[in-house]
Order: structure tokens, then sequence, then C-alpha cells
């Protein structure tokens, strides 16, 4: 292994966190159209689709683009705003631009394939042509969210078989997997304060177990998180929110539970931090602590998940056991970017030995 | 002239306009035939379809879009933007023996500018012996009178080159600039051949074209020669060398990434890198590593906020106290800029002379100098018929051409150069040899061979081992008919150069 320039690895770990951005964004806004679609055009189903739009802006964090004042965000607006809008520095466009920029900023460490991948698509994603076209309609919207995950899936594909798994590969792992422990986290906490609604004051349980009535939201959580076939095999049994929720969260196996992308996450920072200052003709930095925080606060949540049960975050409520889980994911981020990316300049009182 | 295929991009023939033409001549009865060294050639491109070589411009400069070769141009008030460099795919061809000359003729120049620059930091002889003026030298903007008595390794301050040459209606080279500070382009000629190569392989046929691969591992081997801990390369702690690029807003980061990536070393950034006790080391995620050659693209003025201009963020507050220490070794050395002023290249023949004591093999432009009473007369009567040059300036930036300029902008240089007679060189204007070039008919569908102005960048190496010329270099063309501007921010293209075997 070689150590990486601190602002490759930022790179590499911003390029892993837009890219799951982008394909998580694709993939609920292309589930919602698919749930939405079939209710019908009753006031009562115009009301509950217009939910569903609201907390698909909630998930992502753009409640704010659609105030109360305004119009209410709609099935045209609301994709709008998430696949292609520049004011939305978190939509699928301008996610791709970031990881772009990221890429061009160490284009000189990827391989050439990788690089015109996402060189490729960027420019395909700009073209005006492109954007009138997925703009046209239910239909190509949801194909061109398909292509999204397509391209994300093709550029993870040509990362995995051309990336040396040196420090960099890890610093790209770690971002991808924080960035999807948090995006679970939000989209089961929205969906979940959605789907039980009304009977939210009555308990989890109770709440729970009056939503089992209406599977078929659930299913729609369960395909925007990819997860919908392998719910029925690992569960092997109906959909029932309380075991969607059970498998979203805590699953060892599914590679889009929380508990499974912390896991990753937790042995990216271990590589990582096993390299030893003074690896490769490197020093300590003056003032620099040895012991990796970061690495210390993943390592404790995922123990955590290991020994936890659903019923344990029933009894500290859902939601807020889910807004701890989000917490603690964003302090790892902070303490990855202080411990790895710092470019703070150097004091007096470090430089003095 | 060969037959050309009916469609062909020789369908209407080739006409010379009374230019130097690269490719044809003139036989001794009026009719135009390809020089001899491009008869193959010319045979292989009138064979073709029009379409066919309209189609493989096309996916060449899609290809190189794709790949993010590029360049940003800068225009007043707007966006700067993210474009490629037009590719041509009409080679340039240059035989052995008029290549050998070329060669022989900038390895002098190097050699010669190489001792001048040592010289005028250290004894400053030929600024005494008279040669040229000391006011000329120490009153340059680019004189860094911070590194006057400062040693570099082997007394090495160019270890890259870029000079741009030209022919003009006799076919002569002669040389037009020496760029001695960062020159870029290489990139384009490493490629160019690599696209060349891959659509349009024929063309190469039994010619024996001479290999452009070894630039990256030649520049290498000569910046590991300069650490000052020479240490064995590639070795854990062995010698660290770096590229420091401006960042991705400079309109030649494609190059910096390109070559770093094509050496295998890291490329950086002035915040990636801080000084400690006169050393130089960059930020990893294991901590410091020390730097001992930086083969830095950026400009003196940049590369030390506490030395030269305060305000610059790309630079490394430090760095030039660690270079006066010795600790590590720039490439190229600070100061060069002052051996590539405009005003200075008058002197670079009377250079050759004094410290090689040959005659210099390769001509300058004629170049008058209004700093000279005589000059600056000449110059103000006959500025419509110049081209008029700010000393310091490149990139065609601040650059008047006398026949196409207009009353006022006559008028704007006049005063200019009279109250700063020192910035500014006024060459005759030099009508560039033209070299066919592929021009897509209005239609785009299909297209023919037209003559557009060349000149030639050739680029060379300098270090422990000598001097080295990369066979080839940089054609650039000025794609706009008539136009006699290459430079790519001013609608310049390229094209791929062979040098034969």
């Amino acid at each position: 292994m070689r150590a990486v320039l601190s602002r490759m690895a930022e790179s590499l770990y911003w390029i892993g966190r837009y890219v799951e951005r982008a394909e998580q964004t694709a993939r609920l806004t292309e589930a919602t159209f698919r749930h939405t679609v079939v209710m019908g055009s009753t006031t009562e189903a115009e009301a509950r689709r217009q939910r569903h739009w609201a907390a698909l802006l909630d998930i992502v964090g753009e409640h704010s683009a659609f105030p109360p004042e305004g119009p209410e965000g709609d099935e045209e607006t609301v994709p709008a705003h998430l696949i292609f809008s520049s004011e939305n520095g978190n939509s699928i466009v301008e996610c791709i631009a970031r990881a772009r920029d990221n890429a061009h900023t160490m284009r000189h460490q990827l391989a050439t394939e990788m690089w015109e991948a996402l060189n490729r698509f960027h420019l395909d994603v700009q073209r005006p042509g492109r954007r009138r076209q997925a703009a046209s309609g239910a239909e190509s919207t949801t194909r061109f969210c398909r292509a999204i995950v397509d391209f994300s899936q093709l550029l993870q594909g040509v990362t995995d078989s051309t990336m040396p798994r040196e420090e960099g590969w890890y610093f790209l792992q770690a971002g991808k997997f924080l960035e999807r422990a948090e995006w679970t986290a939000r989209t089961i906490d929205v969906n979940y304060r959605l789907l039980v609604g009304a009977n939210l004051g009555s308990g989890d349980r109770h709440a729970l177990a009056a939503a089992a009535e209406d599977p078929q939201p659930w299913g729609t959580l369960l395909r925007s998180l990819s997860s919908y076939e392998s719910y029925h095999r690992i569960q092997s049994r109906g959909i029932r929110p309380t075991a969607v929720i059970e498998l979203l969260i805590l699953s060892a196996v599914l590679p889009r539970s929380i508990r499974f992308s912390i896991g990753k996450v937790e042995a990216a920072l271990a590589h990582i931090s096993e390299q030893a200052p003074g690896y490769n003709g490197s020093e300590p930095m003056p003032g620099a602590s040895t012991e990796s925080e970061a690495r210390r606060e993943v390592g404790r949540l995922h123990a955590e998940f290991a020994y936890q049960r659903l019923d344990d975050l029933l009894d500290g409520g859902l939601h807020e056991s889910l807004l701890d889980i989000q917490r603690r994911c964003y302090r790892i981020g902070d303490r990855v970017e202080d411990e790895f990316f710092a470019h703070r300049p150097l004091t007096a009182q470090d430089v003095m030995v | 002239m060969p037959q050309s295929a009916p469609g062909g991009v020789l369908r209407d023939g080739y006409d010379t306009g009374g230019f130097y033409d690269e490719a044809f001549e003139r036989g001794s009865d009026g009719v135009v035939v390809p020089r001899a060294h491009y008869a193959e050639l010319v045979a292989q491109i009138a064979s073709m379809d029009g379409p066919e070589v309209r189609r493989a411009t096309e996916l060449a400069n899609r290809s190189f879009l794709h790949r993010g070769v590029t360049f940003t141009v800068y225009s007043e008030g707007e966006q700067s933007a993210e474009r490629i460099l037009p590719f041509d795919p009409i080679p340039r061809i240059l035989p052995a023996d008029e290549w050998a000359v070329v060669e022989a003729g900038l390895r002098q120049r190097i050699q010669a500018l190489n001792r001048f620059l040592h010289d005028v930091y250290h004894g400053q002889e030929i600024l005494r012996d008279g040669i040229v003026p000391r006011r000329l030298v120490v009153l340059a903007r680019d004189f860094r009178r911070e590194v006057v008595g400062i040693d570099v390794p082997d007394d090495q301050y160019i270890h890259v080159a870029g000079c741009d040459l030209i022919r003009g209606d006799d076919g002569r080279w002669m040389v037009l600039e020496d760029n001695l500070r960062t020159p870029s382009g290489v990139s384009y000629v490493l490629a160019n051949r690599q696209i060349m190569t891959r659509t349009l392989p024929d063309w190469f046929a039994e010619l024996g074209v001479r290999s452009v691969d070894s630039y990256a591992g030649q520049l290498l081997d000569n910046l590991v020669g300069l650490s000052p801990r020479r240490a064995v390369p590639g070795a854990a702690g062995g010698p660290g060398v770096v590229v420091l690029t401006p960042g991705i807003y400079n309109s030649a980061y494609f190059e910096h990434a390109f070559l770093a990536q094509q050496m295998g070393v890291e490329l950086v950034e002035g915040r990636d890198l801080f000084v400690l006790e006169n050393r130089v080391y960059m930020r990893t995620t294991t901590g410091r590593r020390q730097v001992d050659v930086i083969y830095r693209r950026i400009d003196d003025e940049f590369l030390d906020p506490l030395a030269f201009r305060s305000e610059s963020m790309l630079g490394v507050a430090g760095l030039l106290g660690a270079v006066r220490t010795g600790n590590v070794t720039l490439a190229n050395a600070i100061g060069t800029g002052v051996a590539d002023d405009k005003v200075v290249y008058r002197y670079v023949p009377e250079i050759i002379r004094y410290y090689l004591g040959e005659e210099p093999i390769l001509d300058n432009v004629p170049t008058y100098l209004p700093s000279d009473p005589e000059h600056l007369d000449h110059v103000l009567r006959n500025l419509e018929s110049l081209v008029v040059k700010q000393a310091n300036a490149s990139g065609g930036y601040g650059m008047l051409m006398g026949p196409s300029a207009d009353e006022d902008e006559l008028a704007d240089f006049r005063s200019r150069i009279v109250t700063n007679p020192r910035d500014y060189i006024a060459q005759p204007v030099i009508p560039l040899s033209r070299h066919p070039t592929f021009v897509p008919d209005e239609r785009g569908e299909s297209g023919t061979l037209q003559g557009r102005h060349v000149d030639l960048r050739p680029y060379v190496l300098s270090g422990p081992d000598g001097i080295s010329v990369l066979p080839g270099g940089l054609t650039r063309v000025a794609l706009v008919r008539g136009s006699l501007v290459v430079n790519s921010s001013q609608g310049g293209g390229s094209k791929d150069t062979w040098v034969l075997q």
C-alpha cells in the first residue's frame, strides 16, 4: 500500500459519496413514480400522491425548496428539482458534476477507464437535449433514472476491476458506505413517519401493527432501496412492517442495510488507520494524534448493531433511534475529515519540537 | 500529383498559394507535386474518400473530449470553458537530415542559454563584457535577484524547454521564441501520436517514424537525478518527485495530470505542501513525506508568497528558503524567465557566440528593440507592417499584428511603445510556411486539403546525461483561413509530427 495525498483521499471519499447519492436519488425517484402512478385520480389519491413526493423531499433534505407559501411539489416539479436543478446542490446532475470535478483533480491516479466513464456520463447528462428528453413525462424520467443507476453500476464495476486495493480504494469505500448508511436511515425514518401517520402517537409497536394492513407502501420502501427480492428471500414471508424495518437496519447480509454499510465503513477505516505513520517514508505530522477517533466511533456503532434487536430500537423510539444513528454517522464523517483531510495550516505550536 | 479518388480530399488539386508549403512544391514545369518525403503519404491520402477522412477526424476529436484532453480558455467577462485542441489528421513529416540540423541547433541554443542563466545569477561576466546590456537584464521583469549567488544542481537551470520554430518563404528555420519557464503542449504530442496510430494506422505504412514514447521516462530520470538526497528511486523513502500544478482551472491542467500519471508521481497543489525547517513536505493520510524535486508548472512569482507575490494562493510559503538551502530542487529553476524575455531574445546569437564560440545553427527572426532610439524610430514609422509583442507575454496575448490592425489599435500601440519602450519588441511579419490541412466542406460530410499556416514547438530536456530533443514536437496550425496566429487560445489546432528514421 502507498500513502495517498490527503487531498486525493478526500476527493475519493467524495466521489464515493456523490455517486452513491446520485444512484440513491435515482432509485428513490423511480420507486416513487412506480408507487404513485397506480393511485388513481381521486382527490384523496391526489393528496396521497402529494404526500409521497413531499416525503421524497424530506429524505433528500430539500423541503425548503418548496416553501408552504409557494406551489406544492408534485410529480413534475419534484423530480425536476431532484434530477436536474442546479439550485439543488444534491440533484443527480450536480452530484455527477461534483464527482467528476473531484475525479478531475486526481485523474492521474485513476484508471483511464474509470475517469472516462465518469467524464462521458457527465458530458452526456449536461447536454440540454438530454434534459429536455428526460423531463418529458413519467416514462422518460424513470428511464433516465434507470440510466443513472446503470451508470453507477458500470462505474462501480470498472472501479472494482481497475483500482488497486491501496489506501485510496478504502477512502472511496468509506465515502460510499457512510453515504449509504445515512441514506437508508433517513429513508426508513421518513417513510415510517409517513406510513404510520396518525397512529404515531400510540407507540411504535401499535403503529407498526396497524400499518401492516397495507403492505404495499412497505414494498415500495424495499424497492427504493433495491431490497425487495432480498426481503422475501431472507425473511421467507410476506411483507410485514416490523420485518422490513428490522431487515433494513439490522441485517448483516443485506448490502443496503445500515448495519452492513457501517460494517463496510469500519473495515475501510481499519485498513486506512492501520497504515502507521512512518509508512513509505512518511513521518507523523507535527501535533497529530496517533489514535483514530473515526475508527473508534464506527467500530463502536458497528458492535452495537451486532448485539441489537429490533425491540431495543423500538424501546428507545424508532424515530429517535434512527435520528441517533444519523447523528453518529455525521460525527464519523466529521472525524474522518478532521483526521485525514484537514488542510489546517501548521501553527507555531506544531513546529516547536 | 497522384491520382485522387473521385470523392477524395485532393479531388480539386492543391494550391500552395505562393507560400512555402511543407508538403508540396512547384516542379520545374510549374506543376504542384508532393515533396519527396511526402510522396508516399500523399498517395495514401489521395486514395481515401473524403467522408472517410472526415470520420477519422471526428472520431479523434470526440475521443479527446471523452478522455478530457482539454484546455481551458479564458475570455474577459465570460466563464472559462473547457475545450479540446482541434486535431488535424494530416501529419507533418520532417526528414532525418533536416531534423538533425534542428536538433543540433536546439542543443546549441539551450546549452548557451543555460550558461547565460548561470552567469547572470553569478559572475555576470557577459554583462561586464558588454555583450548584453546590463540594464536589459537586471531590470527585466523576470530577473530574480532572490536567486543571485544561489547554486543549483549541476548548474542546470533549464530542464525543460519548448522553443517555437517557424519557416518563412525560403523554408529556412528560424527560432521565434524560447520558452524556458513552464512550456506546455508536450502532452498533445503524445496524445496526437496515440490517436493517430489508432485511427489512421495505415498512413504510417513503411515510413519509419521515430517514436515519442520515451518522453515521460526521460523526464522522470532527469528529475530523479536532481534529488539532493540521491537515494534509490522507487524504494520507500526514495526521492520524492512531484508535479506542482496551479489546479484544475489552469489551462494546462490536463497536461500536468497526464505527465504525473505517466511518470507515476504525485500531482500536488500548493496547499498539499508545507515547509518546515527549510524542508518541503507533502501532507499524506499517514503523515508528512519529504519532497526532493518539484517539477513545477507554476510561474516564479506565484511559487512562494513569502518571497514573491504575497497574495498568491498557489504556492508554498517558505519554498524559496528550501531552494536556497539546497533541500529541494525546482525544475525549471527559479529565474529562467530572464533568458526567454523577448528583448534578451534579440541577443541570443551573441550569447551563443560568447559562451560556445560557435556560429548559431538556427537563425533568429530579425527583431527591433524600441528601447534603442534608432530602432524606435523605425518601428514607429513602419508599425503597420510589423508584429509588436510584449516582452513578457505569451500565448498570443498582448500582441499587435500591424497589417491587420485598425487605426485605433495602431495609435494605442504607438503610445504604449513610446511610454514603455523596454516592454516591447517588433518583428517583420513572417509569412509562416503552410501545411495541407483537412478542411470540412460546408455540409460537413466530406472536405478537401487546403494550406494552413503552421509552426513547430520541439521539446528539449536537459539532465545529467546531457540534452535530448524529443523527435517531433507540437505542430500548431492556424485553422482559420489566412490566419498567422497558431495559439490554442486563438483558434489554433494541432497535428501529429513525424520525424523519419
